[in-house]
C-alpha cells in the first residue's frame, strides 16, 4: 500500500488506526472479563457443598419409631422431615429420632440446613404383620475405604434393604474415630441413609479399642459384641467375635427365647466342625452369617448353615492365606455382599457379586 | 475525536433517562448494554486524547471508563450516566480551545 503523499494525512490515519486498535483492545478487555465473571459466578459458584461431615445415617428403626444421626452443622440449624406416602409429616427431635410412626411404611426424609434440603433418602419401619417378608443386606470385612467397598456399598444401596446386618471388621486396621468416615460411613453413605446399620464387631473392631468408638456411633445396644436385634419377624442375634463360653452362654439364652419368624445369628468367626456352639445354634437359627474369610462361602457346618460373607471390600491379603473351605458348597474371592429375603415361610439367601450377578442362592425352609 | 464523545454522550443520555424513567431492575437492559458500548469507545477516546496529548480532554476520557464499570449495575443509573455526560462536555469545550495548537502539532 502506498504511503499518502501528505504526512499530516498519514498521521490522521495512523491515529485513526490507533483508536481502532484501542477500542478492539477495550472489546477484548470486557469479553475476557465477562468469561471471568461467568466463570467464577456460575462455573465454580458455590453449588451447595456438602454440610454433613457424617451422614445423615439411619440407627434405628422400629415399628412406630426411626433415628437418623448426622455430623456436621450446628443442630439448631438442621431440621429434619419424615413424608409418609400419605402425606403426613413428622418432624423429628432435635436428637434426630421420629416418634408416631406407621407400621411398615416407607417415610421420605429430608435434611435441611437453614432452611435449604441438604439430604434426603427413605426409610421403612418395621412391619407389624408377622407374615411380611423382609430384605436385608449381610457384609464383612469390608471396612477398607476402597473401591470394591464403594461398589459394595452401592450395590446394597440398590437391593433397598431393611437393614444391613455387619459380621465383622467394619474398619481395617482398626476401628479407631478417625478412620470411621473413611471406612464406613462414606462407602455406605447411600445405603446408611435409609437402612440401619447392625454391626457384628471382629477383631480389627475390637482389637486396642473395644469397638467402643464404633459402637457409639451406630447405637449398637451394650457394649455391642452381644445383642439381639428385631425387626418385624425377623431376629438376628449377635455373637460377637469367635466361639468362647460367653458366647455359648449368650447364644443358649437368647435361642431359649420363642420365636416364630426366621432368626439369624451373626458370629465373626466361621463355625468349624466339632465346635461346642454349633449343636446350640443348630434347628434354632435359619442360618449363620460370618466374616473373618475373606471370601464369600456358603457351608453347612455340622447341621448349621454357614454363610461367610467376608467379600465386601478388604479382599485377600494373600490367596495362600485365603483358601477356599474344603466343605463349601460355594466359594469365591469376588467382593459382593449377601442379600436375604427372610419370611416365616422361608428365606432366600443370595450371594451378589459387585457387578451385581447372583452367585450363589440357597433357599431355607422354615425351621 | 468529536464522534466517539458524541457517541460516549448520547449513550449516557439514553442510559441517565433510562435510569430516571425505568424502575429497577429492568433498567439493567439499557445501563448494561450502554455501559458496554461506552466502555469500548471510552478506550478509544482515550488513545485519541492521548495522541496528540491533550490533558483535560484525556483525563475526561480515562474518568469515563470506571463510571462505564460503575454502569453495568442497575443500581445509581441516572447519577453515572450523567456524570459520564457532563465528563464528554467537559472533554468537548477543552478539546475546543485546545483545537488550533493539536491541528499544528499533528501538521507539524
Amino acid at each position: 500500500m502506498a504511503a499518502p503523499a501528505d504526512p499530516a494525512r498519514l498521521v490522521r490515519r495512523l491515529r485513526i488506526a490507533l483508536v481502532a486498535v484501542a477500542m478492539l483492545l477495550g472489546l477484548t478487555l470486557v469479553l475476557v472479563l465477562g468469561v471471568l465473571f461467568y466463570w467464577n459466578a456460575y462455573l465454580l459458584g458455590d453449588r451447595g457443598e456438602d454440610p454433613f461431615t457424617r451422614g445423615p445415617y439411619v440407627v434405628g428403626l422400629s415399628e412406630t419409631t426411626a433415628s437418623v444421626r448426622l455430623l456436621g452443622p450446628d443442630p439448631a440449624r438442621v431440621a429434619l422431615t419424615a413424608v409418609a406416602p400419605d402425606g403426613t409429616e413428622v418432624e423429628a427431635s432435635p436428637t434426630g429420632d421420629f416418634t408416631g410412626l406407621a407400621p411398615g411404611t416407607r417415610y421420605l426424609w429430608t435434611a435441611a440446613v437453614d432452611g435449604i434440603g441438604q439430604a434426603s433418602g427413605s426409610f421403612r419401619t418395621a412391619p407389624d404383620d408377622p407374615d411380611a417378608e423382609v430384605v436385608f443386606g449381610v457384609i464383612a470385612d469390608y471396612g477398607s475405604g476402597s473401591e470394591h467397598q464403594y461398589a459394595v456399598g452401592r450395590g446394597l444401596d440398590a437391593i433397598d434393604p431393611a437393614f444391613v446386618l455387619t459380621a465383622g471388621d467394619n474398619s481395617y486396621l482398626l476401628a479407631l474415630p478417625q478412620l470411621l468416615d473413611r471406612n464406613i460411613f462414606r462407602p455406605l453413605r447411600g445405603v446408611m441413609g435409609e437402612a440401619q446399620l447392625v454391626v457384628g464387631l471382629g477383631d480389627h473392631d475390637t482389637f486396642a479399642t473395644d469397638g467402643r468408638f464404633l459402637v457409639e456411633a451406630v447405637e449398637s445396644p451394650g457394649d455391642g459384641l452381644r445383642y439381639t436385634y428385631d425387626y418385624g419377624p425377623v431376629r438376628v442375634v449377635v455373637l460377637g467375635v469367635d466361639e468362647d463360653p460367653a458366647t455359648i452362654a449368650f447364644a443358649e439364652a437368647e435361642l431359649a427365647k420363642p420365636w416364630d419368624g426366621p432368626r439369624f445369628a451373626v458370629l465373626h468367626t466361621p463355625l468349624q466342625p466339632g465346635d461346642a456352639l454349633n449343636g446350640v445354634l443348630k434347628g434354632r437359627v435359619d442360618a449363620v452369617f460370618s466374616g473373618h474369610l475373606h471370601r464369600c462361602e456358603r457351608r453347612v457346618v455340622d447341621g448349621v448353615l454357614v454363610i461367610v460373607a467376608g467379600c465386601g471390600g478388604q479382599g485377600p491379603g494373600d490367596e495362600a492365606f485365603t483358601l477356599e473351605s474344603g466343605d463349601a458348597a460355594f466359594s469365591t474371592l469376588d467382593y459382593g455382599f449377601v442379600r436375604v429375603t427372610a419370611s416365616r415361610t422361608g428365606s432366600a439367601i443370595e450371594t451378589i457379586d459387585e457387578s451385581g450377578r447372583v452367585r450363589d442362592r440357597v433357599e431355607v425352609p422354615p425351621r | 475525536m468529536t464522534a466517539l464523545r458524541a457517541i460516549i454522550s448520547l449513550l449516557a443520555l439514553v442510559a441517565g433517562v433510562a435510569g430516571l424513567l425505568i424502575p429497577q431492575p429492568e433498567v439493567f437492559a439499557f445501563s448494561s448494554s450502554a455501559a458496554l458500548v461506552a466502555f469500548v469507545v471510552g478506550c478509544g477516546a482515550v488513545a485519541a486524547d492521548a495522541l496528540p496529548l491533550r490533558r483535560v480532554p484525556l483525563a475526561c476520557s480515562v474518568a469515563t471508563l470506571p463510571l462505564a464499570v460503575l454502569l453495568f449495575r442497575p443500581f445509581s443509573v441516572a447519577p453515572i450516566a450523567f456524570a459520564i455526560l457532563a465528563l464528554q462536555v467537559v472533554a468537548y469545550g477543552a478539546a475546543r480551545r485546545a483545537g488550533p495548537a493539536v491541528a499544528a502539532a499533528v501538521r507539524a
